[in-house]
């Protein structure tokens, strides 16, 4: 009898799920999101898993960095371009009914920039000074007008309102949960929070009330595979319909399969190598340059890459505006780098401690890579000798204040995916040499006065036509200097089952699922 | 000294019993020497350097002309790669038994021939050691020293330490109570000389017996840290860093991955038969037989 009436509540419990017939997608992320609070992402599974659920004031396009209106409807920038006046939205909802005003804005920008707000203490906010760090004040002028204030003007302020960091949360919510926010997320978007198991899967749902119109597909389901190879089988196994950084060489495999669509975008990343130019022998730009040619990366592009990016020319990915190309090239040429070690008084070659870390969000494959480059070196008398680190370990490890340079190694891995699609976000973050950690993320330490003086006037002049040859000055010298060795730009390769219809990657690396369908 | 002769003489038969005659263990002790032998005239062998690839012929199947197993992810020889990793893992494995022996049978034996207060400490401290799982206790050990193959190798030793001093000091206990010790006092032998004379050479068929059998572990234990990314760094061909390295091709190039796994596999299989015979060898029990 038992066993009987168990059966029938089986039969009973599938039947009621088939008739459910619940339209839904299942992500396979790299690793498991760390928080899902937009002020507190820092990593692409975090973002991927939060972003569907926020927006700020203004958004990014669908496809490309370019601005349009979200929460704010429109905007005013005074002549000096240090006040920005927003209109808000009408009618828009928090996803637990509170509405969407001008106090909400200043809340979730204060709570990350004013230590004394009584919500600073609801998370880290390493994002905070980088995106926000520019606001002299924020001031509510009516419940839809808000009024933000800047200590310089900082040209790229609009598209830093576009950020992760930038949306708006809860106010409510936050009240409700404190520091839990970050596992209860409550924002405005296309699909509101519904359950995470740590570990398991996290699931989403669709806001019926979203103002622009609810998404068809009704549930986000995101399950974390670490393993490329076991994310791979799931793939193929159905497990999950979704996913991206397949191992490359079974992409060609993939794309024969009808079973699976895929969607490419070139980019808003570089892979490089940083060198330490506080340490000899990288204070000598003939070395560095010697480095860039001694390495063959066009064929570590094609075959190591499998053609998964592009070969870097610059540090400046080709999406992002004034990219150029008119800056020094180095060709694979061992010849001419032991000319330059020869010139740089390095004629036998030298010895240097070469740091990689063993995965890491944007880092490709950092030990395959890392070892071809290491086999490239020798063979013009470069002896490179590899320390592998995990990635959290790795971190804390380059990025560090200048003053403990010395613990830094002379040469090591590092990319960067661009936040906003400005060229300011590469080259004065990385390069300028006000952006030594913990201010910024130029870790190789490297200082060139007329750099800086480029950089810094193309921050702050407004007029973007105008910015363009700033930039493009900027990368002829820096390229000709070299502080880095850009190796690569790599493409965002996204597979999915093909009755996914209408998903388009989008530069930053979040997936947007608001205009997917599902064919039947 | 008519115990050792009539052990002696009663060896040499078993010896041809036990270790010859069997199949099994002749094929094991032929693979082991063919790969101990390989290993020391990796220079020798006129391979292809196993740190120099060339992008362009990766992922070639065994068999391919100039790589009779292949290449791995880099396009460097398998072959070469396999031969010159065989010498790391088992320098690795031997020298990591050799000092955990050391340093555990010296411990042990001192231990327990002394007995009394430092007997009890010893003991604590090994109750400390063994309380961590093995692995954990590696890399705890690895965290302060630093990643590395040597740092590795003495992290897997000291984890490997309190095996011996367990073995060693349970010979040692049982043998100062025995005639001969007693008599050796009596003569008035110094402690070191008894410890050496009489312990020491009465406890080491055990101790050569654990010895062989973790010789196998250790090389384990290395290539699990190895493939941790913690053991031995780009360029140094090993075996558990192979086997980690090509998991990303297992779909399109099992070889780079199946190899390894393969001779790690042979070897420690081959260690594990041998020393099972080397203690039925030993083992009072199965002499007379």
């Amino acid at each position: 009898m038992r066993r009987s009436s168990v059966f029938f509540f089986l039969f009973f419990a599938i039947g009621w799920g088939l008739a459910q017939n619940e339209s839904r997608i299942v992500i396979g992320l790299q690793a498991e999101p760390v928080a899902l609070d937009p002020a507190q992402l820092s990593d692409y599974n975090s973002s991927r898993a939060a972003m569907p659920m926020f927006e700020g004031l203004v958004r990014f396009k669908d496809g490309s960095t370019e601005l349009e209106p979200a929460l704010a409807e429109s905007w005013e920038v005074s002549e000096d371009g240090l006040t920005y006046t927003f209109t808000m939205r009408e009618g828009v909802t928090f996803h637990d009914g509170t509405p969407v005003d001008a106090e909400a804005a200043k809340f979730s920008f204060e709570r990350q920039i004013d230590p004394e707000h009584p919500y600073h203490d609801t998370g880290e906010f390493a994002y905070a000074e980088f995106t926000l760090g520019m606001i002299d004040s924020v001031e509510v002028q009516d419940p839809m007008t808000l009024q933000v204030t800047l200590e310089n003007p900082f040209a790229p302020f609009l598209s830093n309102l576009a950020m992760h960091a930038a949306s708006l949360v809860s106010p409510a919510a936050l009240e409700q949960y404190g520091r839990d926010f970050a596992q209860n997320p409550v924002g405005t978007g296309p699909y509101r929070f519904v359950s995470w198991q740590r570990g398991t899967e996290l699931v989403l749902e669709r806001n019926p009330d979203y103002w622009r119109g609810a998404p068809e597909v009704e549930r986000l389901v995101y399950r974390p595979i670490v393993e490329d190879q076991a994310r791979l089988a799931a793939l193929e196994s159905g497990e999950i319909d979704f996913t991206v950084n397949l191992p490359v060489d079974d992409l060609p495999r993939l794309r024969e399969d009808p079973a699976f669509r895929f969607e490419e975008q070139a980019g808003m990343h570089t892979w490089y190598l940083v060198f330490n130019v506080k340490k000899e022998p990288f204070d000598d730009p003939l070395v560095r340059k010697a480095v860039a040619h001694a390495i063959d990366r066009q064929a570590i592009v094609e075959a190591l890459l499998g053609g998964t990016g592009e070969l870097a020319q610059n540090l400046l990915p080709p999406v992002v505006w004034s990219y150029t190309e008119d800056v020094e090239q180095y060709p694979y040429d061992p010849e001419r780098a032991q000319e330059l070690l020869a010139e740089a008084g390095y004629p036998d070659g030298f010895e240097v401690e070469f740091w990689i870390p063993q995965s890491g969000s944007g880092m490709q494959q950092p030990v395959a890579m890392g070892t071809v480059i290491q086999d490239f070196l020798s063979r013009v008398g470069i002896t490179a000798n590899i320390q592998q680190f995990e990635w959290g370990t790795y971190l804390d490890r380059v990025i560090v204040p200048e003053d403990q340079a010395e613990s830094v190694p002379a040469m090591f891995e590092m990319s960067w995916v661009g936040d906003n699609g400005d060229p300011d976000n590469f080259l004065y973050i990385l390069l300028s040499g006000d952006q030594f950690p913990a201010n910024g993320f130029n870790l190789g330490y490297y200082n060139n006065p007329e750099v800086d003086e480029i950089l810094r006037t193309a921050r702050q002049t407004t007029d973007q036509e105008a910015r363009i040859p700033l930039y493009e000055e900027a990368q002829r010298l820096l390229m000709a200097d070299l502080p880095i060795v850009p190796v690569d730009h790599e493409a965002q390769i996204v597979v999915m089952d093909s009755s996914i219809e209408g998903f388009t990657p989008h530069p930053t690396g979040v997936f947007r699922f608001e205009t997917v369908r599902l064919a039947q | 000294m008519t115990a050792d002769t009539a052990s002696q003489t009663s060896r040499r038969p078993s010896f041809q019993r036990l270790f010859l005659r069997e199949p099994v263990t002749l094929v094991a002790s032929l693979l082991l020497l063919a790969v101990i032998l390989s290993a020391l005239l990796a220079p020798y062998l006129g391979l292809p350097n196993p740190a120099e690839g060339s992008l362009i012929d990766r992922l070639q199947p065994p068999g391919t002309a100039g790589h009779i197993l292949g290449t791995d992810e880099l396009g460097r020889d398998m072959l070469s790669r396999l031969v010159w990793g065989g010498r790391v893992s088992l320098v690795v494995g031997f020298a990591a038994v050799g000092f955990a022996a050391l340093l555990g049978v010296t411990l042990g034996i001192l231990s327990g021939y002394l007995a009394g207060r430092f007997d009890f400490w010893v003991q604590r401290l090994i109750d400390v050691l063994m309380a961590f799982p093995y692995i954990l206790l590696a890399l705890i050990v690895v965290a302060i020293l630093g990643p590395g193959l040597v740092n590795t190798m003495v992290a897997i030793a000291i984890a490997g330490i309190p095996y011996y001093v367990r073995i060693a000091r349970g010979s040692a206990l049982a043998l100062r109570e025995s005639e001969f010790v007693t008599a050796a006092q009596a003569a008035g032998a110094p402690t070191w000389r008894i410890l050496v004379r009489h312990v020491l050479s009465n406890s080491l068929s055990p101790i050569v017996v654990a010895a062989t059998l973790d010789v196998g572990f250790m090389i384990m234990a290395a290539a699990g840290m190895s493939f941790l990314g913690l053991g031995a760094q780009p360029p140094i061909s090993e075996w558990g860093v192979m086997l980690s390295d090509g998991r990303q091709y297992l779909r399109v190039a099992p070889w780079v991955s199946l190899l390894p796994g393969l001779m790690i596999f042979l070897v420690v299989l081959t260690l594990n038969l041998l020393g099972d015979r080397l203690r039925d060898m030993l083992d009072p029990r199965t002499l007379g037989r």
